[in-house]
């Protein structure tokens, strides 16, 4: 059975926005820093209205900052 | 660490030690026959203690903005909460079969051992709790987005 699997350029969007810290993307965004490491890290999927704010910060749209493939 | 990693973990070890001090004050009364008052009252201010600490661990923010909670904190705390409910279930069924077999089908036990048990098992929950949100936070993977 394929597996879904979400990635993200959160950490390479931080770096290009004047070396954005996690703390202040999660304060922007209205969530713990944990929070962002593990979508960095892949082991959260956030929510729908949170990957909306977090492409807002950014100033991109969703699909710039998450993609969504399938793999074995 | 975040406000929920900093509760469970004083909750898990507020839970501990209350644990082990009322196994220790009940093997001293039942089994070794000992009056352990002041051993009791300085057990229960070590819980208080223990507690006031915790709570100022807790409360303390890391900075100003600091968020409380969000939504994974809220989806680890679901699952948690499903695993010590799990736990409960578990832990009742094994007593009552383990009773069962101690003192037979038609036998019964006192109303304080009952309370105890319930006690006992109380505890244990939340400290299966507190356990889970500390072993999601670390290995879990979560997806929330499937979820809906």
């Amino acid at each position: 059975m394929p597996e879904n699997e979400l990635s993200n350029s959160v950490r390479r969007l931080r770096f290009e926005n004047g070396q954005m810290t996690q703390q202040d993307l999660a304060d922007k965004v209205g969530v713990t820093r944990q929070t962002i490491i593990a979508v960095e890290q892949g082991k959260y999927s956030p929510s729908l209205p949170l990957a909306f704010r977090i492409a807002k910060v950014f100033g991109a749209t969703i699909e710039q900052v998450f993609q969504y493939g399938e793999s074995k | 660490m975040n406000r929920t990693q900093k509760e469970a973990m004083c909750s898990l070890i507020f839970f501990t030690v209350t644990l082990v001090f009322v196994v220790l004050i009940l093997a001293a009364r039942l089994i070794f026959k000992k009056d352990v008052v002041y051993i009791t009252y300085f057990m229960l201010a070590t819980i208080a203690i223990t507690n006031v600490l915790g709570l100022l661990y807790v409360l303390r923010k890391q900075s100003p903005r600091e968020v409380i909670t969000d939504e994974r904190d809220k989806l680890i705390k679901l699952k948690a909460l499903f695993a010590s409910f799990v736990s409960v279930m578990i832990s009742l069924a094994m007593m009552l079969v383990i009773l069962s077999i101690i003192l037979g089908i038609g036998g019964s036990i006192g109303v304080w051992l009952l309370t105890l048990i319930l006690f006992v098992i109380s505890i244990a929950a939340s400290m299966v709790y507190s356990a889970a949100v500390l072993i999601l936070y670390l290995f879990g993977k979560d997806n929330a987005g499937e979820r809906t």
